[in-house]
């Protein structure tokens, strides 16, 4: 009893609060987590923006599968949540927000068959599969018809990505994103008319 | 207890031991695969953007088959295509913060924990895509991965940008809230046979082939069924709250109604898309309500309140400019 008595009782303490400390600490959310952008390439949302918020300037275009680096979670006020992250651009390295919903935990696998299978396995992977080549051979099944609408799809969005993007195969993101907020402001719908 | 019963007992204990546990990792096993079983199926409905780009590709085919597209080629058209576009990419990016995951609306929506996370999440792979259908016919459809089709008739029916934009709110509806994936899950898992003219154009078994039966009977029921009357309960109430969130007057939800009316009476039984939706004295109800409810919560900009008109001269003047002879 007489030696537990000597015990340094408060330093105990303070060593014990200090270790709580860092175990909270260490707890947190990883900063530095890596993520990877799960919309096309060119899409008005694949874009670093300088603020976060819905027209804020794009500083770079982000193509589908790039990885990004999380450094930050940021919820709005507006409800909206975009995350702060750096990205690599060339030999530069910059930093920005994006939205959060563009972001996935892993790259888009296309398995042997043509099939995008992002975590699924047995009858979850046969349930998938849906992309170009798929769409190609359903094209192949009926090109009178279906091949002539989805030719007719596709110049619709040549026409979107030209007029609104600046170049119908790849539109600029930060052009498409600024003629939305043009639109509002033209139209009295946003402020800073 | 002599040596024999304490075997016997020491035996009968291992036993079970052996039997309890084996019962508990056949449990535990059992279990761990109905977790799986709910994990596959989880995925099995998760579709990655990109998935959702391509049955909303195929779907709109079949629209496309259905009523002729606007040719871009057309100075005009394009013009058009280039001012529904900026309004769909406007609406998109500012409507946000309305919210969408709703467990439960009124009588009419009620989900699940899983259904609001993937409506929560969802994001369109290539944004909006907004295309004109060369129709006098009245109808509009939002399908799913961010494309909505307007025809010439029910554009020529509104009287204004802002009832135009009430238009493009509630189609932008189904396509945020994913009623168009709703059907294409259900005949996905329960292999619902393929309807009568997307079998007729796939008969053959590929991949492409089953894909095009599923997503061209999904465009197929589109126009022929519609979507459900809660959906397009949900996608009115949806629309209008976005028209406020947008700047855009909610009234005009109202006087969009007003005009279907309209063209109800004098047009009756003329257009599949109408018969289909639910009547319009009933969701110009549940509308009034939506806008109630936003003026009782103090979400309706100030300026709405009363507003009658069709909107601000610089909205009026470039929609009449883009659309009316």
């Amino acid at each position: 009893m007489e030696r537990l008595k000597r015990l340094p009782w408060r330093r105990l303490l303070a060593l014990l609060v200090l270790a709580a400390v860092m175990v909270a600490f260490w707890a947190q959310p990883v900063q530095g987590e890596t993520r990877y952008v799960i919309v096309e390439t060119g899409s008005p949302s694949a874009v670093l923006l300088d603020k976060a918020s819905s027209f804020a300037k794009g500083i770079a275009t982000l193509k589908r599968d790039q990885e990004v680096e999380v450094l930050d979670e940021k919820a709005l006020a507006d409800g909206k949540t975009y995350i702060k992250v750096r990205v690599k651009d060339g030999d530069k390295t910059l930093e920005g927000y994006v939205k959060r919903v563009i972001l996935g935990t892993a790259k888009v696998t296309v398995d042997g068959e043509g099939s995008e299978t992002v975590g699924a396995t047995g009858a979850a992977k046969l349930s998938k599969g849906l992309n170009q080549g798929i769409e190609d051979d359903m094209v192949k099944q009926d090109p009178q018809k279906t091949g002539k609408a989805i030719e007719q799809i596709n110049k619709l969005e040549a026409a979107r990505n030209k007029e609104l993007g600046g170049d119908a195969k790849n539109p600029d993101p930060s052009k498409m994103i600024e003629s939305y907020r043009k639109f509002g402001q033209d139209g009295r719908l946003l402020e800073g008319n | 207890m002599n040596s024999t019963q304490k075997v016997v007992v020491a035996l009968a204990a291992a036993l079970a031991l052996t039997s309890g546990c084996a019962f508990i990792m056949r449990t535990v096993e059992n279990i761990t695969q109905a977790e799986k079983d709910l994990e596959e199926s989880r995925v099995a409905d998760d579709y990655t953007p990109s998935e959702e780009y391509y049955i909303g590709r195929g779907t709109s085919s079949y629209i496309v088959q259905t009523f002729p597209m606007a040719d871009p080629d057309n100075t005009k058209t394009r013009e058009q295509i280039k001012y529904l576009n900026e309004m769909g990419g406007y609406i998109h990016e500012a409507s946000a913060t309305v919210p969408r995951d709703y467990m439960k609306l009124g009588k009419h929506v009620v989900r699940n924990e899983d259904e609001r996370r993937r409506i929560r999440d969802l994001v369109l792979f290539k944004g909006v895509q907004i295309g004109l259908l060369d129709t006098d016919d009245v109808c509009a459809f939002g399908t799913t991965g961010g494309f909505v089709w307007i025809s010439r008739g029910a554009i020529k029916m509104c009287r204004s940008e802002d009832e135009l934009a009430a238009l493009v709110c509630h189609e932008l509806g189904h396509v945020m809230m994913n009623h168009s994936m709703d059907a294409y899950r259900a005949a996905n898992k329960n292999a619902i046979v393929a309807g009568a003219v997307s079998k007729s154009l796939f008969p053959g078994d590929s991949i492409g082939s089953k894909f095009g039966q599923m997503v061209v009977g999904l465009g197929e029921d589109m126009i022929t069924k519609g979507f459900n009357k809660d959906q397009e309960f949900e996608a009115d109430h949806w629309g209008t709250r976005a028209l406020a969130a947008t700047g855009y007057d909610p009234n005009a939800m109202v006087r969009l109604l007003e005009s279907v009316q309209a063209y109800e009476k004098a047009n009756s039984g003329k257009s599949q898309y109408l018969g289909n939706h639910p009547k319009v004295t009933d969701r110009m109800e549940k509308v009034k309500q939506a806008i109630k409810d936003m003026i009782a919560a103090k979400e309706m900009p100030e300026e709405f309140k009363s507003m009658k008109e069709p909107g601000p001269a610089a909205r009026q003047g470039r929609f009449e400019q883009t659309f009316k002879r």
